[in-house]
C-alpha cells in the first residue's frame, strides 16, 4: 500500500529481504556460528520466556541506526525496550499488550515487578501510544490518557478467496507452544468429542513434545506443524 | 471448520481475525486478559467458553454458523493505515 513515504524497517537482519531494511545485526549473546549461518538468534530461554538481554542490545543498535539516519517518526514496538533510547518528540510506541501485574506470574515475583514498573514507564514516555484494541487502551489509559486504539488490519480480500475452497480439517489451533496459550488445554477439550474429527495444530514452542504426545493419544486425526515454511 | 483458542492471554489476537476471515468459528477462553473476546463481540460471530465442556459441546454439535463478511471491513488493511496516517499528521 504506496503512500509516497519513505518507509524503512530497523530490524534484525539475517538474510536478503524485499522490504526496505535498516539491519541490525544479530545481537551479541549468539553463537558465532549462528551468524555464519543466517540462523535467526535465540530469543527465548529454555522455558520459552523471551530473553531480556537480547531486548537490551536490540534497543541499544536500533537507537544507533536511528540516530544516524535521521528519521522524522519512529514507529516502535516488540521489543519495546528500544523505545527509551529513542527521540522522545520523533516516537510512536505501538503497543500489542499492556499486562500490569500480570508480569509478576510471567517474569517471577522480583524480575516481574521490575518489568511492570518499566512497562508503566514505557507507555509514559513516547509523544504518541497506539494500541490495537480497547482493551489494551483502557489498561494504558491508567497511566496516560492519550491512547490511540488502532486496530489491526488485514489484507481481507486475500482471506475471503479461501474462504471457498475445501475445508482440510474440522478444528484447527495455531499458536505459539507455551503454557499459557493453552494448548494442552485445547487438545484435553477434544478428547470428550465424540465424533472423529481432523485436527490442525500449527505452531513451536517448549511443548512441542507435549503437543505430539497428547495429539497422537487422541481418537481424532491430529496433522501437526511445528515447522512453518 | 472451528479455530480453538484457549490462550489466557492476548493483546490483539490476529489469529483469531485471520480464522473468521477465511471462514472459521472461533471458541475463545473467557479470561479478562485475552482479547480475543472482545474480538468476537465486535464481529458477533465465535462463542467465549469458561470451561472445556463448554468448547466441547459446541464442537460436538458440528454446526458452524455462517461466518460475516461486511464487519470484518472494519479490521481491513486500509482502514489501519488509514487510521495511522491520520496520526502521522500530526508529527
Amino acid at each position: 500500500m504506496r503512500r509516497g513515504y519513505d518507509l524503512r524497517y530497523v530490524t534484525y537482519s539475517w538474510g536478503p529481504s524485499e522490504i526496505p531494511l535498516v539491519g541490525v545485526p544479530p545481537s551479541l549473546h549468539d553463537s558465532r556460528w549462528r551468524r555464519w549461518l543466517w540462523v535467526p538468534p535465540s530469543l527465548h530461554d529454555s522455558r520459552w520466556r523471551r530473553w531480556l538481554w537480547p531486548a537490551v542490545s536490540f534497543a541499544w543498535r536500533v537507537a544507533r541506526a536511528v540516530r544516524k539516519a535521521g528519521y522524522g517518526v519512529v514507529d516502535a514496538s516488540v521489543p519495546y525496550t528500544e523505545v527509551f533510547l529513542l527521540p522522545r518528540e520523533h516516537t510512536i510506541l505501538t503497543l500489542f499488550e499492556f499486562w500490569g501485574r500480570r508480569r509478576r506470574e510471567y517474569f517471577g515475583p522480583f524480575v516481574g515487578r521490575g518489568v511492570e514498573w518499566l512497562e508503566r514507564r514505557l507507555v509514559s514516555w513516547p509523544r504518541v501510544v497506539v494500541v490495537p484494541s480497547n482493551f489494551v487502551g483502557e489498561r494504558v489509559r491508567r497511566v496516560r490518557g492519550d491512547v490511540r486504539v488502532v486496530p489491526f488490519g488485514l489484507r481481507l480480500e486475500e482471506y475471503l478467496e479461501h474462504r471457498v475452497l475445501g475445508k482440510a480439517f474440522d478444528v484447527a489451533i495455531v499458536s505459539r507452544l507455551v503454557p499459557y496459550k493453552g494448548v494442552l488445554e485445547a487438545l484435553e477439550a477434544l478428547r470428550l468429542v465424540r465424533r472423529r474429527l481432523r485436527v490442525a495444530v500449527v505452531g513451536d514452542g517448549l511443548l512441542s513434545d507435549a503437543v505430539r504426545r497428547l495429539a497422537e493419544s487422541l481418537d481424532h486425526s491430529a496433522s501437526l506443524f511445528f515447522r512453518v515454511p | 471448520m472451528y479455530y480453538l483458542h484457549l490462550s489466557t492471554a492476548e493483546g490483539f489476537s490476529i489469529s483469531t481475525l485471520e480464522a473468521i476471515a477465511l471462514g472459521a468459528y472461533p471458541i475463545v477462553l473467557a479470561n479478562e486478559y485475552n482479547v480475543a473476546v472482545e474480538l468476537i463481540k465486535s464481529l458477533e460471530y465465535g462463542t467465549a467458553v469458561s470451561s472445556l465442556r463448554e468448547a466441547t459441546e459446541i464442537i460436538e454439535s458440528g454446526e458452524v454458523p455462517e461466518p460475516p463478511t461486511a464487519p470484518l471491513f472494519r479490521y481491513h488493511i486500509k482502514s489501519a493505515v488509514d487510521q495511522y496516517e491520520e496520526i502521522l499528521k500530526e508529527f
